[in-house]
């Protein structure tokens, strides 16, 4: 199926150079920026949590064009349907048969602004074209483009007339970020270069092309989990199941996407192994969103931090193999 | 014998509590069995023995006590419980020793009459701070007194469970039951025609267009729109999010049996009523007999009315006009819908 | 290690040192030992597969039955001890299936403690003490894991816990996994713990008063009692005995000896100058004889006592029994004092062993014991045995006083003939002999010798002209004919009966004498040591005027060889000599010796204090001497074989845990490895180690900053273990290091010296 045979060396090699590109435009945020990589390897996806004006759409923006592939971007609103995203057949009189129009998510960048907006039946339609990579409308079957990267955001403080994803949903993304204010110097550099923000792809040079990145992801998952991360990994899930003030730990599906995280965050540093370091830096990312906290539920920015500081002291007390 | 532990846990007299453990109570019967059977025998091996077991509960005595030195609990945090449902309190116990950790150490809050299940440390290290849930039930609203914080272990043999009683002191605000409301317990929304108060200007924007889904009002089909789109469309309406409710609830306990119990049930619908209409993003007032909240939205009008329920009393008498200061309190928003809770 | 694992290793531990206590005992059959210990071993980590609701129910039905079982068993036998021990036993090895909760667990070491209860009823023996340590350790290890165990249960369970049943055993599994409870804090506590709580047990036993009831018993020792000297001895019984090497009696010899009576192993009665000569009872090298009984009648083919009219001796005035009432004879020097620990012999009444010639005994001096005078009695019969009744089944200790001196031989030539009639009457008559035997009783008469010397002849033809043996056999018609005319050969009750035959044909009054010869002179303990296959049997022939005199027909060099050292010698004296301790000082210890040990630490030294009132000046002395008399170097090895033995398990249980904690990714011996832990010793040192939550290369980052100096090196080291620990493994097993790894180490060593660490480098 693919031509190009990468080996993690190249994966990595490409996965530094998409780096260093959207590094260019998103400023000051490179570990929001190696998440989002780590995601691209991993075959996963990203919810951004955070106030509009952030820079959620140069991040999305910048990583389409980076890895040479198409941006697609659906404004979610309430009256958003289904279909309005997925694509629909129309009737053309010319031909005198239904084409099917395709909808933004066919796109190998999607970026789907303030998905708590719209109502839960769409929402459910982007989840499932996300974890299917493919699209079904009128029993026909569509396979979305490759590599397929969904960029979600959804603002934490506001409420009124949304419809916040379920606990089940929010573990369809890999991970979710938060992207915060920039340093001072960062921010300047921000607010000087304002002019060019519309000209992400001009800016941004385009280093991969989508058949690479497959490549890429395929010499991802051959990244080596050896036994002792491993166990780490799963101690540390086990845990937030013993926890008290979790009411639901990971799931297995969580376990998994942390591994996968893992393996991309080793690939992005040129190892073809993981390390306890690679577990470290993705498990909060990873798996902040998936638990649900005693009585708090996964929704608010409190609740956000509070589970966050709960896995950070998850981390803290557990011990790490080797010597 | 209940009465007298009471009485040891109460005083500040006994510094430490210390009580027997099953375990121990077995133990203890056992060492003085063997202590007869050594003494009648004659048996120096029994007499061993007999050491043994006396050894177990001496250093089990000794241990407790350093098991428990140097260690301090964190004061009890903020919390609204709701009374019948139990509430969660994060405790940190920090150990202040210099080496030889803590094990199997437990702490509470010491509140009368309340049920508390403790936060559990199984292994406290030295100079370690560790944070654990202790959980708390009480049984009704109301103002409750903390005592002070417990921390107690049964290391190490768990024969005897040693308590120390660290000073703190606090009041405690337990909010009524809330209960989840039936529809009919609910005052009429806002696009609804059931007002009994009609009020100019419904307040209700046009939002947007949606598919049909079931339990819409037919009402509202965009014929035109549905047909272009072969599919049936509805209009959305915004939430009300601006009306505004009053909570009349009169505190008053009606003749009968039962009073109290029906009193109680009142307080706990209007309580209810406050967190779903507050949910609902409306702006809702209190008004009781012994005094008013004055309307507000969000959680923290929530926490306020809850807060005032929580303590509210119920007035003994019932005559005729005791409603008139709820009535005053109303006449300051004429606009606003009144839901009446009566006992 | 995970704790569940760690915890039912010590529960196994725990229940298996239990039972060893109860079956050392030798009390059991192996259709008890064996399902005992198997399913105890086996138990605890097969309870997941019995984890059935229907199960513990169907378990209290089968206790319950067996209960019955039990109860039925033991009204049938009588044997209520015997019945309620292997029911304690059956109920742990069901309990030992079902263990699931910490309940279950405390339940298992109650029923072990009952089983050790049951063991200090059954088994006196040194096993039990043996066992008694390690039971300590192991109880106390159990029941704070148990208490942690408690710990974790209502962590996991606590109510309102997400999810059902099946959601909480999961949390409960996965809690009582964790691998991070049994850790070296652990250790240290328990190792701690464990020896407080001996040294506690042990004060408690010293010091908890040995009043009430048993006031003045001593530990019995049933079961552990030996078979006594019978006043019926047939020829050719001895046999059986011969090879038994347990101890029976211990002899302390209290009076310096002087060189010239350290002659070696011969010891009998013999012509030597100045009557000055070679004792008939001592030598330094341990051989030693030890006199019992005496046996007169002969009927052929068996020996009786028929002297056994006892007459109760009665106390002197300075506490000592005398045998034949003469004063004078503890006062002449040369008396010998020897202290004899006698080990329990069945019946309740026992002869009493002596070095010839037995004049007086002594039981140990006590002020306590002389309010019961009655409970022991001495009594000696016609023949002059000493015996002595008391309590069955305990331990004796006595002194006795004798005066080994052989008797001049010039006087004894000159005794003459003239014997009493009670004499004639019972120590000369013979059941008829063959004609043979008459005759070499008169040949080795011809000359008419007086009696000494013909005693002497006999002793010498027998010795010199007959072969020791343990296996001959003789018949059972006339054995002792067999002996003298057709086979020659045969063990000590042979040569004794043939020259008893031989001096009464000659009409030489005389007797057969059973007791002990030979023995080890213990090191460790200072004492003899006199085992079963010591027992010998000699000659005693009357002189008129004179007494008793000792002769021994068996050739010397036969009874040599029997007390020969072998290489063990040093281990087996060290366990006697252990045992001895254990049996004096733990089972047998009573009111008397706890308040000498007072005494001994309050040093109560001068009388008119205290409780001192009622005993004598002397006695306190006394106190003091057997005090120091204690094997206080057994002790002290005793204590320090303790220390190490701890200090090795806590040392081994910390490797181990080490091993158990850390998966270990690198073998211990790899380069890599080795030069990490270095640089890891050399940064803890400086203050710097990581923390247990730390990734190798955080650790490596926070020491870059700390100290920028060792930055390079201390991450390429890092780097290097990292790959070698976590990487895939090389294609060639063994790939070496990366060049210079030991030289970075080296380069971090001295940054790390060069520059003082920073007041704040420790980051915690």
């Amino acid at each position: 199926m693919n031509a190009v045979q990468f080996r993690p060396e190249d994966a990595a090699r490409l996965a530094r150079a998409v780096f260093t590109e959207v590094q260019r435009v998103f400023l000051g945020k490179p570990q929001v920026v190696s998440h989002a990589v780590v995601a691209l390897l991993a075959r996963g996806h990203v919810l951004l949590e955070d106030v509009p004006g952030a820079g959620k759409t140069v991040l999305a923006r910048a990583l389409a064009r980076a890895i040479g592939g198409e941006f697609r971007r659906v404004q979610f609103t309430s009256d958003l349907l289904p279909s309005d995203i997925t694509g629909v057949n129309v009737w053309s009189p010319r031909t005198e048969a239904f084409a099917f129009h395709p909808g933004p998510i066919f796109g190998n960048v999607v970026l789907a602004d303030e998905i708590n907006r719209a109502s839960p039946r769409t929402q459910s339609a982007l989840l499932e074209a996300m974890s299917e990579r493919q699209v079904t409308t009128d029993r026909q079957t569509r396979m979305l483009p490759d590599p397929f990267l969904v960029v979600a955001t959804q603002n934490p403080h506001e409420h009124h007339g949304t419809y916040p994803l379920p606990e089940s949903q929010m573990d369809r993304f890999l991970v979710r970020l938060t992207i915060g204010y920039p340093d001072p110097e960062a921010e300047r550099r921000i607010v000087a270069m304002q002019g060019f923000a519309d000209k992400v792809e001009t800016l941004v040079n385009a280093v991969a092309t989508p058949e690479l990145v497959v490549a890429a992801q395929a010499a991802t998952s051959a990244v080596v989990v050896p036994d002792a991360v491993m166990d780490y990994a799963m101690d540390l899930v086990g845990q937030t199941r013993a926890t008290e003030a979790l009411e639901m730990g990971i799931s297995t599906r969580g376990a998994v996407s942390l591994i996968a995280a893992c393996r991309a965050s080793a690939a992005l540093a040129g190892r073809t192994y993981c390390l306890p370091d690679d577990v470290k830096e993705m498990f909060l990312p990873t798996c902040s969103h998936r638990v649900v906290l005693r009585g708090r539920g996964t929704a608010g920015a409190a609740a956000r931090e509070e589970a966050r500081a709960l896995l950070t002291d998850l981390l803290a007390r557990t011990p790490v193999p080797g010597d | 014998m209940g009465r007298l532990t009471d009485f040891v846990w109460r005083s500040d007299f006994f510094p430490r509590k210390l009580s027997f453990t099953r375990e121990g109570k077995i133990v203890f019967v056992v060492s003085v069995g063997l202590g007869v059977a050594a003494v009648n025998t004659g048996n120096n091996l029994l007499y061993m023995v007999f050491g043994l077991s006396l050894a177990l509960i001496v250093i089990s005595g000794v241990l407790s006590e350093s098991n428990l030195r140097g260690l301090r609990c964190s004061a009890l945090p903020e919390v609204r419980p709701v009374a019948g449902r139990p509430a969660t309190a994060a405790l940190t116990v920090t150990s202040r020793r210099p080496r030889f950790p803590a094990f199997s150490i437990e702490a509470w809050p010491m509140i009368d009459g309340a049920e508390t299940d403790p936060a559990r440390f199984l292994d406290v290290r030295p100079g370690e701070s560790q944070e654990g849930a202790c959980r708390m039930t009480f049984s009704r609203r109301g103002e409750y007194a903390l005592r002070g914080m417990v921390l107690s272990t049964s290391f190490p043999f768990s024969f005897f469970r040693k308590s120390l009683i660290l000073p703190a002191s606090g009041r405690i605000l337990v909010h009524p039951r809330v209960h989840r409301l039936r529809a009919e317990d609910l005052p009429p929304a806002s696009e609804g025609e059931e007002e009994h108060r009609p009020v100019a200007g419904r307040g209700t924007e046009f939002f947007g267009v949606r598919e049909f889904r079931d339990g819409d009002n037919p009402r509202h089909l965009l014929h035109r729109r549905s047909a272009g789109r072969l599919e049936p469309v509805v209009r959305e309406f915004e939430q009300a999010a601006s009306r505004s409710v009053w909570i009349a609830l009169v505190n008053a306990t009606p003749p009968g049996e039962g009073g109290a119990e029906r009193i109680e049930r009142a307080i706990e619908k209007a309580a209810s009523l406050a967190v779903h209409l507050v949910d609902e993003g409306r702006t809702v007032g209190l008004a009781t007999i012994s005094g008013a909240v004055s309307p507000g939205t969000g959680s923290a009008q929530g926490v306020r009315i809850l807060d005032f329920l929580a303590t509210l009393p119920s007035l003994e008498m019932n005559p005729p006009g005791i409603e008139e200061p709820i009535r005053a309190a109303l006449d300051t928003n004429l606009r606003a819908f009144v839901a009446w809770v009566r006992p | 290690m995970r704790f569940d694992r760690f915890h039912r290793l010590a529960t196994i531990g725990t229940v298996l040192l239990g039972l060893s206590a109860l079956f050392l005992s030798g009390e059991f059959g192996l259709a008890v030992v064996v399902p005992a210990i198997a399913v105890s071993l086996a138990g605890p980590f097969f309870w997941r597969s019995l984890d059935r609701p229907w199960l513990g129910p169907a378990s209290g039905g089968v206790a319950l039955v067996a209960g019955v079982v039990a109860l039925l068993w033991a009204l049938s036998t009588t044997d209520y001890l015997y019945a309620a021990i292997v029911y304690a036993l059956f109920l742990s090895g069901l309990k030992v299936l079902f263990l699931r909760r910490a309940a279950d667990f405390m339940q298992m070491y109650v029923l072990s403690f009952l089983q050790i209860m049951a063991a200090a009823v059954v088994n006196p023996g040194m096993s039990f003490g043996v066992v008694m340590l390690p039971y300590v350790v192991f109880l106390t290890l159990a029941l704070m894991l148990t208490n942690l165990r408690r710990g974790i249960e209502a962590q996991a369970t606590a109510p309102g816990g997400a999810g059902g049943p099946a959601a909480e055993a999961v949390r409960l599994n996965a809690a009582l996994s964790r691998r991070d409870l049994v850790r070296p804090g652990f250790v240290t506590a328990t190792v701690a713990i464990t020896v407080g709580v001996f040294l506690v047990s042990l004060l408690f036993f010293f010091l908890f008063p040995r009043l009430g009831l048993g006031f003045f018993a001593q530990q019995s020792r049933r079961g552990m009692a030996v078979t006594g000297f019978s006043e019926e001895v047939r020829l050719g019984d001895f046999g059986n005995i011969a090879e038994d090497p347990e101890v029976v009696i211990r002899v302390k010899l209290k009076t310096v000896l002087s060189p010239e009576r350290t002659g070696g192993g011969g010891g009998f009665p013999q012509e030597t100058p100045a009557g000055a000569g070679a004792a008939s009872g001592f030598s330094r090298t341990g051989v030693l004889r030890m006199r019992g009984q005496s046996l007169d009648r002969y009927d052929g083919t068996t020996w009786h006592k028929t002297t056994a009219r006892r007459r109760q001796l009665e106390q002197d005035i300075d506490g000592r029994l005398r045998v034949d009432g003469r004063r004078d004879h503890l006062s002449v020097p040369g008396v010998e004092i020897q202290e004899v620990y006698l080990e329990p012999m069945l019946g309740s009444t026992r002869v009493l062993f002596g070095v010839p010639q037995v004049a007086a005994f002594e039981r140990p001096s006590s002020a306590l014991e002389a309010l019961r005078p009655d409970q022991w009695r001495f009594h000696a019969d016609e023949a002059g045995d000493v015996s002595l009744t008391g309590p069955p089944d305990v331990a004796i200790v006595y002194t006795v006083f004798s005066d080994p001196r052989p008797g001049d031989p010039a006087v004894l030539r000159l005794a003459g003939t003239d014997y009493p009639a009670a004499i004639r009457e019972t120590y000369l008559p013979l059941p008829p002999q063959q004609a043979a035997v008459q005759d070499l009783a008169g040949r080795l008469s011809d000359g008419n010798p007086n009696p000494y010397d013909l005693a002497r002849k006999i002793e010498s033809y027998l010795k010199d002209n007959y072969t020791y043996s343990l296996s001959s056999s003789h018949g059972d018609t006339d054995p002792l004919a067999d002996f003298l005319l057709v086979n020659r050969e045969g063990h000590c009750e042979y040569f004794a009966s043939a020259m008893v035959v031989l001096l009464r044909l000659a009409g030489v009054p005389a007797r057969i004498v059973n007791g002990f010869y030979g023995g080890v002179a213990n090191s460790f303990g200072n004492y003899v040591a006199l085992r079963r296959a010591d027992a010998h049997s000699w000659v005693e022939a009357y002189f008129p005027g004179q007494g008793w005199a000792t002769f021994d027909p068996t050739p010397a060099s036969a009874l040599d060889l029997r007390s020969g050292r072998s290489w063990m010698q040093g281990v087996t004296d060290a366990i006697d000599a252990a045992r001895l301790t254990w049996y004096q000082w733990v089972v047998e210890y009573n009111l008397e010796k706890q308040i000498t040990f007072l005494a001994s630490v309050f040093q109560l030294r001068r009388s008119g204090e205290g409780f001192g009132d009622s005993l004598k000046r002397q006695d306190f002395r006394e106190m003091g001497d057997r005090l120091r008399d204690l094997p206080w170097s057994d002790i002290g090895l005793g204590f320090l074989g303790l220390l190490l033995g701890g200090a090795g398990f806590a040392v081994g249980l910390r490797r181990w845990r080490r091993r158990g904690v850390r998966v270990a990714l690198l073998p211990p011996h790899d380069p890599v490895l080795r030069a990490y832990l270095r640089l890891r010793r050399i940064l803890s040192r400086a203050g710097l180690r990581r923390e247990r939550s730390e990734t190798q290369l955080e650790f490596a980052d926070r020491v870059s900053g700390a100290r920028p100096e060792a930055a390079d090196a201390v991450t390429f080291v890092t780097l290097a273990y990292v790959e070698r620990a976590f990487g895939p493994a090389p294609a060639g097993t063994q790939a070496g290091p990366p060049d210079g790894l030991e030289a970075r180490v080296d380069e971090a060593a001295r940054a790390v010296a060069r520059t003082p660490a920073p007041p704040a480098s420790r980051l915690d």
